[in-house]
């Protein structure tokens, strides 16, 4: 009786483990850092227009690099979409990813792709100001419109931003303040708002979060992400610095050694078209090819932003968050 | 003192391990496998990961070592690891072993409502949990502001002891509950007739004989809570631990050298936790199961004890509720906290993008669930019983998987198994293993706790009439542990099912697993979502705990060892 059990249990096991390998259909694996509707979305429309299946994991930037990476060997999936440019620039440089020149590539406007192939904006997103309109009111304060109103006294111990160290997200905040005042000035400005931060957190996206719950009153973050806490019904506001604001150029690079680089690249070129930036639109981001927005997202071009150098960005970031690491947060 | 003693003391000779080797073929052969399985998936992909941090660029350094000696923020990162450690392993057993004497040595009121009940908050869907303490304590929760507690910080130190403390005290709990239920009451009820008092009956033999327990309960804690990085991220405020830094290192500094050289870190505590405690309990015996008939009955307690056990259970039981009761509330209104209107479009929509994940989950768990009791209960038993050379490295080594961080594990497994011939990636099997290796530890810890309360004689008496080594272990040792056994499984599923760190990096879009989708739900705050999938994963486990302890109760009665 037992024996029979485990035998049925085996025979249940094996049967499980031989089907998962018998498929007809053309297929893509991909890994993606879209916010899982939104890969759902668009990846089930492609395979609508394509007959070509993707097969999707959703990962943070950070780990699809260091899934990646410890793939490299034998790569599992043969294409990346979305994550911050800045991943994707690490991805170059670790020779994780490689070339592609898309026949659609003219679409995307030339500064928010790669010049040797590697990688291709997808949209962008400026980094924005969300406050919590309840805590404001009970601070008595407006909300931000400036760097500057960051350092007021009211929020002390009220803002949350992520983590350099971990997120794109936050190091896009520290490079943008260095492009825009210079080393020195930017590190004494981040000393200072230091002592107003509650919490850096991991992912880019959890300030957002919090000050939708009112767990702070400030938090900074992706302007996209914070529209879609205000759907949500969260009582808060969006705003941006007047002084200017950097920017994320969501990318899509071909990883290098993919076993399935001709369905990859059709997904690629299909990325590209005015189709995909529609529906990529209809969850809130700003596609760099002209499509209607929703109601509530930022248009770039309605923001004052810098004149942002990612390649430069990207070949400092060891240097800024070490350097952040030592002279901002270790520094209570 | 009145531990009983063992009958059989046989020298332990460094000869007579081999002798007894060879002259039992089934034990060498079981030896065998399991260091041959324990080599494979446990040591093989840590080495693998651990070659990245003293080989990073093809020669040999131990420079990234330095670096993360020299830098003071990542030496107070690992004593605040130490020090969480310490509190939460410290107060879980309390209240673990609270529950399991309340349940064992008492005519509680609602006994069986507890019983259930503790298990519960070993199904913690990651991230969920902490959510739900932020929703209640956090500086806009709804306790918070009832209260008027506007200063309470739940972000640091005190938050994480609370989340700690209640997501693993289960753990401790299912230890001490073994071990209690193994100790012969007739011996409490010996003493209590010869005139001692309860309180003496319960610190000279009650508490010395739950010694082994106790310790493997707080051991099992420590080192969870060393390696545990979902709490201490969301919660941890200024408060760093090691194992968040380590997973910072592999994926937001890409890092891996120095995310390794933390790991091998948090390594130090928890072997050391593990070598102290073999060291300690090993010199005592426990033994009270000799196989004579025995009463079981329940002690008498004073009314004033029991009713104060009651209290605690129930406070206890109060916090969980609280916690839990979130996350059920979650699922049923529009948006948490702010339009509290009820709706079940959260289900509807967690069906669409759920049910794959489901049963992909259900499906992985539930192999790897009995493939690790079963597994556990042999390394257990071989590991107190026999003797053979090398069985401390092989003891040493079972707990490995356990203590390292989940983000280390999951990458040694990718480096170890994405190239032939152990091509596994993308495959139902590497979650598998990675689960059955991983979860282990708990299965053999209670295993072995259950085992030094057990007359070997019973086992000698059925191998001197002729039964080879593995029918006694099947038919006499496997029944004599099963509320041990049970543990490991309960924890095996309840693990598996919501086990995430290591698991992000072996998912495969046909072996998904239902936290992950979890944890991209709350990314984008449909918490809604993420508390209907929390709570259908909660079900699930809870199902399933019903059907093991039906399974295996079954199977147990029709032994005829009993």
């Amino acid at each position: 009786m037992r024996s029979m059990k485990r035998a049925a249990v085996l025979v249940l096991a094996l049967v499980l483990l031989l089907s998962a390998g018998a498929s007809a259909q053309q297929k893509v694996t991909a890994y993606t850092t879209l916010f899982e509707p939104t890969a759902r979305l668009v990846f089930e429309e492609f395979e609508k227009d394509t007959g070509i299946k993707v097969e999707w994991v959703r990962l943070s930037g950070g780990e699809a690099v260091a899934r990646m990476d410890a793939e490299r060997r034998n790569p599992q999936a043969s294409i990346w979409v979305g994550g911050v440019g800045l991943d994707h620039m690490t991805a170059k440089d670790k020779g994780l990813t490689e070339p592609y020149f898309s026949p659609n590539r003219d679409n995307i406007p030339e500064q928010f792709r790669d010049p040797e192939g590697y990688w291709i904006g997808l949209y962008v997103g400026a980094l924005g100001f969300i406050s919590n309109n309840e805590r404001l009111a009970e601070l008595g304060i407006d909300p931000p419109t400036s760097w500057y109103d960051l350092l007021k006294p009211e929020l002390k111990g009220e803002i949350q931003i992520a983590n350099p160290g971990t997120s794109g997200t936050a190091y896009n905040f520290v490079a943008t303040l260095v492009q825009l005042w210079g080393e020195d000035e930017a590190f004494e400005y981040l000393k200072e708002f230091h002592k107003n931060v509650q919490q850096y957190t991991r992912s880019g996206n959890a300030p957002n979060q919090a000050v939708g719950l009112g767990e702070v009153a400030v938090g900074i973050g992706y302007a996209h992400d914070q529209v879609t806490i205000l759907q949500q019904g969260y009582p808060v506001t969006i705003t941006f610095a007047k002084e200017g604001t950097g920017y994320e150029i969501a990318s899509m690079s071909l990883i290098k050694g993919g076993k399935e680089m001709e369905a990859a690249k059709i997904l690629y070129d299909w990325m590209l078209t005015e189709k995909a930036a529609q529906l990529l639109a209809s969850t809130n981001v700003v596609p760099f090819i002209d499509v209607p927005l929703m109601d509530g997202a930022v248009p770039i071009s309605q923001v004052n932003v810098i004149n942002q150098d990612d390649v430069w960005a990207a070949s400092q970031k060891d240097r800024l968050v070490e350097k952040w690491n030592n002279e901002v947060f270790r520094s209570r | 003192m009145a531990v009983a003693q063992p009958r059989n003391c046989r020298p332990l000779l460094g000869g007579s391990s081999w002798w007894q080797l060879r002259q039992d073929p089934i034990l060498l052969l079981t030896v065998l496998l399991v260091s041959a399985a324990l080599l494979l998936f446990i040591v093989y992909p840590l080495v693998r990961v651990f070659l990245l941090s003293i080989r990073p660029r093809d020669e040999f350094t131990l420079d990234v070592y330095r670096q993360v000696l020299d830098s003071w923020w990542l030496r107070q990162s690992f004593l605040n690891s130490l020090l969480l450690g310490t509190l939460t392993a410290t107060f879980s057993t309390i209240i673990g072993f609270i529950f399991a004497f309340a349940l064992n040595r008492t005519d509680m009121p609602m006994k069986g409502f507890f019983g259930q009940l503790v298990q519960l908050p070993m199904i913690s869907p990651p991230f969920m949990f902490t959510l739900s303490v932020i929703l209640l304590l956090g500086r806009n929760g709804i306790i918070t502001k009832a209260l008027g507690l506007r200063n309470l910080d739940i972000y640091g130190l005190n938050g994480l002891v609370l989340v700690q403390t209640i997501s693993m005290f289960p753990i401790a709990f299912n230890t001490l509950n073994g071990v209690l239920q193994a100790i012969n009451p007739d011996l409490e009820e010996g003493a209590l007739d010869l005139g001692a008092s309860r309180w003496a009956v319960f610190r000279s033999i009650t508490l010395p004989l739950s010694f082994p327990g106790l310790a493997s309960a707080w051991l099992l804690v420590f080192v969870n809570s060393l390696a545990d990085f979902a709490n201490p991220m969301v919660l941890g405020g200024t408060f760093d631990v090691l194992s968040v830094q380590a997973y910072l290192q592999f994926t937001g500094m890409f890092n891996a050298p120095r995310g390794t050289a933390l790991a091998v870190m948090l390594l130090l505590p928890a072997m050391t936790a593990f070598l102290v405690q073999r060291y300690w309990v090993s010199r005592k015996s426990y033994v009270t199961v000799t196989g004579k008939p025995s009463s079981r009955r329940i002690l008498k307690v004073s009314p004033w004890l029991r009713w104060t056990l009651f209290a605690t259970c129930i406070l206890i039981t109060l916090v969980i509720f609280a916690f839990y009761g979130t996350v059920v509330a979650g699922a049923f209104v529009k948006t948490w906290g702010v339009n509290n209107t009820f709706t079940l479009e959260h289900w509807r929509y967690a069906w669409d993008v759920g049910l794959d994940s489901i049963k992909s989950t259900l499906t992985l768990a539930a192999i790897a669930t009995p493939i690790t009791g079963v597994f556990a209960m042999v390394v257990a038993f071989i590991l107190v019983r026999k003797q053979f050379p090398g069985k401390k490295v092989l003891g040493f080594i079972s707990m490995l998987a356990f203590a390292v961080p989940g983000t280390v594990v999951g990458i040694g497994y990718i480096l170890a198994f994405n190239e032939p011939p152990l091509l596994l990636s993308g495959t139902a099997l590497i979650i598998v293993l990675c689960f059955v290796f991983r979860e282990m530890p708990v299965g053999i810890e209670s295993g072995v706790a259950s085992l030094m309360q057990i007359d070997k004689s019973i086992e000698e008496a059925s191998t001197n009439l002729g039964a080879s080594s593995g029918y006694t272990f099947a038919k006499i040792t496997l029944p004599l542990i099963k509320p041990a056994f049970l543990s490991g499984l309960f924890f095996a599923f309840a693990r598996s099912m919501t086990a995430v760190s290591a698991i992000i990096f072996l998912v495969s879009a046909r072996w998904h697993h239902l936290t992950v989708l979890i944890l991209s739900q709350t990314e984008i705050m449909r918490l809604g979502a993420a508390s209907v999938l929390s709570l259908i994963l909660i079900i699930i486990v809870l199902g399933a705990f019903a059907l093991m302890r039906l399974a295996v109760g079954d199977t147990i009665n029709r032994q005829p060892a009993k």
